[in-house]
């Protein structure tokens, strides 16, 4: 066994290295990233130790949401392409492109859309008049669906780089609102009051 | 109320993923004939992450991902016959892995290595693929610095030994045009992917 003269073999093993770090498909990274932001989705929803507080089936609402999260996901809707230098992939539209919603890093939302709002168990115009730790008591100024008079709802301790950001409720604020079962929905589809919003939420569920 | 902290395991994973998909994916992909594959064994490797994530180490995770990352592969490769045999029935044509442009994969760098057994391929594609020191391969494959360095100097004086050899066939590949240096040595084409070992 003998140590070939000239270059270290090493170097030139490294030098015919067939694929470098930063020349990964960007489109594989998205896969990739999608992939994983189902098991997490999953993770979180199947680990809630939030207890449903007014129906049952509270935390099956909250499976068909990360079904739906990860349904955008397969069908590709504006996902968009990773940022450059390998940042975190957004799947759901920018601020820019979508005032409602917020989230960054590996947030997977549905695609805003007031469109989608009758698909969500709870959809309501309320005023918050309370917050104790993370339970969020509403008066409903409005009830599009299945919020009564007066609701109390949970606002989960989501990660805004995952589900989006949400409100933060202070008491006296006015939200426009969709919960599955006891939880509130991120990903844009709560969002502090606007007129202009109401009107959009309104005409989701007119005829 | 809603937005996680910067100690949040979300938000670490998030952290974790964002600095290391590439080099994670990349892994895969010199490991694997099909990009599929490769993008199983990332996503599989950062769920796992994402799972563990308070056993990751703080100070250096890369090594802790590439070791996850080396038993999917294993797993993996394990699955491949009856997933290809799958993927003949259900007429799934697959993507190969992308090559840099330029490489010729039966040159005799490739050669050497493919000729070389599958421990000391792993660790020869370590140190130069995912440049990885010898502290750090250590923590890949559950051994000491020590037994690394030995390991080391072993398979890269068998490299070179195999290096110089397959050289000596290409050039006799160039003086017979009818015989490739697959010929010469009989190799499959990228046999130097082989499982993780």
């Amino acid at each position: 066994m003998s140590m070939a003269n000239g270059p270290d073999p090493i170097d030139r093993l490294g030098a015919a290295n067939p694929t470098r770090a930063d020349e990964v498909p960007d489109a594989s990274l998205a896969r990739v990233s999608a992939r994983i932001q189902e098991h997490i989705v999953t993770d979180i929803q199947n680990t809630s130790t939030i207890a449903p507080r007014r129906r049952p089936f509270a935390l099956l609402g909250g499976l068909a949401l990360a079904g739906a999260l990860a349904l955008a996901i397969a069908l590709g809707s504006n996902f968009g392409a990773p940022a450059p230098g390998g940042a975190p992939i957004a799947a759901n539209p920018s601020p820019s492109e979508n005032p409602a919603a917020g989230g960054g890093g590996l947030a997977s939302c549905l695609v805003y859309d007031p469109a989608n709002l009758p698909t969500f168990d709870i959809v309501f115009d309320g005023t918050v008049t309370a917050v104790d730790g993370d339970q969020v008591t509403f008066d409903v100024n409005e009830d599009w669906k299945g919020a009564g008079d007066s609701i109390t709802l949970t606002a989960p301790d989501t990660d805004v780089a995952l589900l989006g950001e949400m409100p933060d409720f202070a008491v006296g604020g006015r939200y426009l609102v969709t919960a599955a079962g006891s939880n509130i929905n991120a990903c844009g589809y709560t969002l502090d009051y606007s007129a202009d919003e109401a009107a959009k939420w309104a005409a989701a569920f007119a005829g | 109320m809603t937005s996680s902290t910067a100690s949040s395991p979300l938000a670490r994973f998030n952290a974790l993923f964002t600095e290391h998909q590439r080099p994670v994916l990349a892994y895969a992909m010199r490991r694997t004939h099909t990009l599929a594959d490769a993008e199983d064994v990332a996503a599989e490797t950062f769920t796992i992450a994402w799972r563990k994530i308070g056993a990751i180490p703080v100070e250096e995770p890369l090594p802790w991902l590439y070791a996850v990352a080396r038993r999917v592969l294993a797993n993996h490769h394990r699955g491949n016959g009856r997933r290809e045999r799958l993927a003949s029935l259900l007429r799934i044509e697959d993507v190969a892995t992308p090559m840099r442009a330029g490489e010729d994969l039966d040159g005799p760098t490739f050669l050497a290595l493919a000729s070389l057994s599958p421990a000391d391929q792993e660790l020869l594609r370590l140190v130069a693929w995912e440049e990885l020191g010898n502290q750090q391969i250590a923590a890949v494959l559950d051994i000491t610095p020590n037994a690394v360095a030995i390991r080391l100097y072993r398979a890269r004086a068998r490299f070179a030994d195999a290096l110089s050899r397959e050289s000596r066939d290409d050039d006799l590949k160039y003086l017979d045009p009818s015989r490739t240096s697959a010929d010469v040595k009989g190799t499959k084409r990228a046999a130097w992917k082989g499982a993780a070992k």
